[in-house]
């Protein structure tokens, strides 16, 4: 389980350019190949390459032979970037490469700090290289303990709780209204770019009831096409609001479109349902005295921006706490790694010590000639005995040292009592049979 | 012994239930939801008990209706508790058990004559009817509750509170179920109680006083608050405040059991 063969290669949105990410970036079908070339070249044992509008990174396990610079020109050379963008690129590895990644995956390197996309994209990642079969034990662990601290942070700090932008502001305000977004019906006034941002928000929850109105026919057709949605002729929007939940109005008017008369008239109608309008347009479309009506919930483009605002500034102080939550589990990955790398040496030396009993069995059975099965199994058992008590003080010595957290040393004073080749140790072949000392 | 057990454990259960509302962790509900569940247990083996000993359900002052109420809200929560997504109603409603047992025990006892009506199976009746149509009204009251708050911090701007409760639509809908059915069994509980009143005659227990008109008085309220919702003659925020208003009419009938 050896973390330090394994290697992050990669450039964020930190250090380059969109210019240079769009070159750099990798389909799923690309990232394939590329980690299946690098692999059967020799350059690394296998990978997993993650790639999304805001990073490029790849996480390779070198093995022992593995070089770096070779992966970095091979990158480069990939996607036909010069030499020159070398220098964007940052190499990590150790504690530094675990750490990173577990910030990747709870958010806390991404752009929109806390989001929680990036989590389903390193998991993506993952499970490309999976089904590819190019992911590798110590990958593996490392990635299965990355999707378990980001869930982690995210349940613990709640750092995505608070929305940070405005599309995702109003998201959350219609949920804290409404129980089941996909039953609602949304009623866009003006299909500019806004409208079209908040509806794909929408839209992305299942709400599959959409009906767009705006003065310029042609430009609604073009909206609606996108999302499956009913145009509504512009001077018939007040009836539809009547059947509608979600208002969002983003028109260029330069007058209110929206007024309280024609609201009491649209409420009565609605039973005094409730209705949330989102008014993102400046100047606005919506008079501000329609938010003292009841079952009106209304809210302006600053509204929303506060509302983000606020929510920045909390993930941020949650931040805090996930980056001091990730500290501790690297240091707990580290120290799960040291033992599993001395569990793995104890049952090294267990295999070995069993393969010298059978070697010295076998010669002293062959030396012994003819006995019964009882007294071989006397034997056996007697050998067994002999080995097991001879280990039994070194092991529960450095099982010891392990609970007292001191695993380094461990390792190494299991080394010294037992300098068995990790070969041997692995095919459990004695160094040297003292049989065949015997026997010369 | 069962009865401070009872106490105890409620006390537990909304300091949990308090905490859970503020740090939202699962285990704090968790040690919430046992500490109540054991708190009903030993209050139903109280009241069991109290019951087989005098032959008459423990509910005939104004003690031991503030405790059959705390009661009735735990019994209705385990019943339903699982069908309310929102587990953050923990904090609402661990206060009001708390505040129904701290009523039962400071509340001056009066010790009365029981009544023949006390001892037949209408007076079982008609107790566990109102009971739990006054737990399913305080509910309502919760839900109610909670809406207001929520409707405030929404049309506040205010998203802290909103985020952390359940949404306007389902508190609607759990304050109209409550009310609805409470509505009912009330309705059934009273209706109970009048006609063992009229097969025996005024003389034995039963003469509209006092306690059967601030009975009434909730009634109507509450009726008013369905009436409302069922023409949506009354906008939700209304109609929340109606029910609120109608919940604290309950205390009519405290006044009622009071002066009877």
């Amino acid at each position: 389980m050896a973390l330090s063969e394994i290697v992050l290669i990669g450039l964020n949105h930190k250090v380059a350019s969109v210019e240079v990410r769009e070159r750099l970036a990798f389909s799923d079908d690309e990232a394939l190949s590329f980690l299946r070339g690098l692999r059967d070249a020799g350059a690394i044992r296998g990978g997993v390459l993650l790639s999304t509008c805001n990073r490029v990174e790849l996480y390779a396990d070198l093995g022992r032979s593995g070089v770096v610079e070779t992966l970095v020109n091979t990158m480069l050379a990939s996607r036909g970037l010069a030499e020159g963008h070398r220098g964007l690129f940052y190499v990590r590895q150790g504690r530094e490469l675990v750490s990173h990644l577990f910030g990747v995956a709870a958010g806390l390197d991404s752009m929109v700090l806390g989001e929680p996309q990036i989590l389903g994209q390193v998991k993506d990642s993952y499970f490309l290289s999976r089904d590819g079969g190019v992911l590798t034990t110590p990958l593996n662990l490392l990635f299965q303990k990355a999707f378990h601290v980001a869930k982690k942070v995210r349940t613990e700090t709640g750092i995505g709780e608070r929305p940070v932008t405005v599309s995702f502001a109003a998201f959350n305000l219609a949920r804290s209204i409404f129980e089941d977004l996909s039953t609602k019906r949304i009623l866009i006034l003006g299909a500019g770019e806004m409208s079209r941002i908040l509806a794909t928000h929408f839209f992305e929850s299942g709400t599959r009831q959409v009906k767009v109105a705006n003065r310029t026919y042609e430009r609604a057709l073009a909206f609606a096409k996108a999302f499956g949605a009913q145009v509504v002729p512009w001077d018939t929007f007040p009836r539809a609001m009547v059947q509608s939940d979600i208002v969002i109005s983003s028109t260029g008017a330069p007058n209110c479109i929206i007024h309280k008369a024609m609201m009491e008239t649209v409420m009565k109608l609605r039973r005094n349902a409730s209705i949330l309008i989102i008014d993102i347009a400046v100047p606005r479309d919506v008079e501000a005295s329609v938010a003292k009506l009841d079952g009106v919930y209304l809210y302006n483009v600053d509204d929303l921006q506060e509302v983000a605002e606020e929510g920045l500034e909390q993930r941020k102080q949650k931040a805090e706490a996930a980056r001091q939550l990730i500290a501790s589990e690297v240091e707990f990955h580290e120290r799960y790694l040291e033992h599993q790398e001395l569990s793995g040496m104890i049952e090294g030396v267990v295999t070995w010590a069993n393969a010298i009993q059978e070697a010295e069995m076998s010669e002293a059975l062959h030396k012994i000639g003819e006995i019964t099965p009882r007294q071989q199994d006397v034997l056996r058992k007697a050998i067994h005995r002999v080995a097991h008590k001879i280990l039994h003080n070194p092991i529960t010595g450095v099982k010891r040292l392990v609970v007292e957290e001191d695993v380094a040393q461990a390792a190494d004073i299991f080394r010294e009592l037992f300098p068995v080749q990790e070969e041997q140790r692995e095919n459990g072949l004695p160094p040297r049979s003292s049989s065949e000392g015997d026997g010369q | 012994m069962a009865a401070n057990l009872t106490l105890f454990f409620y006390v537990a259960s909304m300091a949990f239930g308090l905490l859970y509302g503020g740090f939202r962790k699962r285990a704090l509900f968790l040690l919430c939801a046992f500490s109540m569940i054991a708190g009903f247990a030993a209050q139903t083996v109280d009241l069991a008990a109290r019951w087989g000993a005098s032959s008459i359900i423990p509910a005939t002052n104004l003690n031991e209706i503030c405790e059959a109420t705390s009661w009735g809200l735990v019994a209705i929560f385990l019943a339903f508790g699982a069908l309310l997504k929102n587990r953050v109603f923990v904090f609402f409603l661990t206060p009001l058990v708390v505040f129904f047992q701290m009523a039962a025990r400071l509340i001056p006892l009066v010790a009365k004559e029981p009544k023949p009506f006390y001892y037949t199976p209408w007076f079982a009746l008609h107790i566990s009817l109102l009971t739990i149509g006054i737990g399913f009204f305080l509910y309502s009251f919760i839900y109610s509750s909670i809406f207001i708050m929520q409707d405030h911090s929404l049309r506040h701007h205010r998203q802290p509170i909103a985020l952390k409760l359940p949404s306007l639509e389902e508190s609607v809908r759990w304050a109209t179920r409550f009310l609805v059915s409470g509505y009912v069994l009330y309705t059934a509980g009273l209706l109970s109680s009048a006609i063992y009143g009229a097969v025996h005659g005024a003389k034995d227990r039963w003469h509209p006083g006092l306690l059967e008109a601030a009975s009434l008085a909730v009634w109507l309220i509450l009726g008013f608050a369905i009436y409302g919702w069922a023409t949506a003659k009354l906008n939700p925020r209304k109609r929340s405040w109606l029910v609120i208003a109608g919940a604290a009419s309950t205390l009519l009938i405290i006044l009622g059991i009071l002066w009877h």
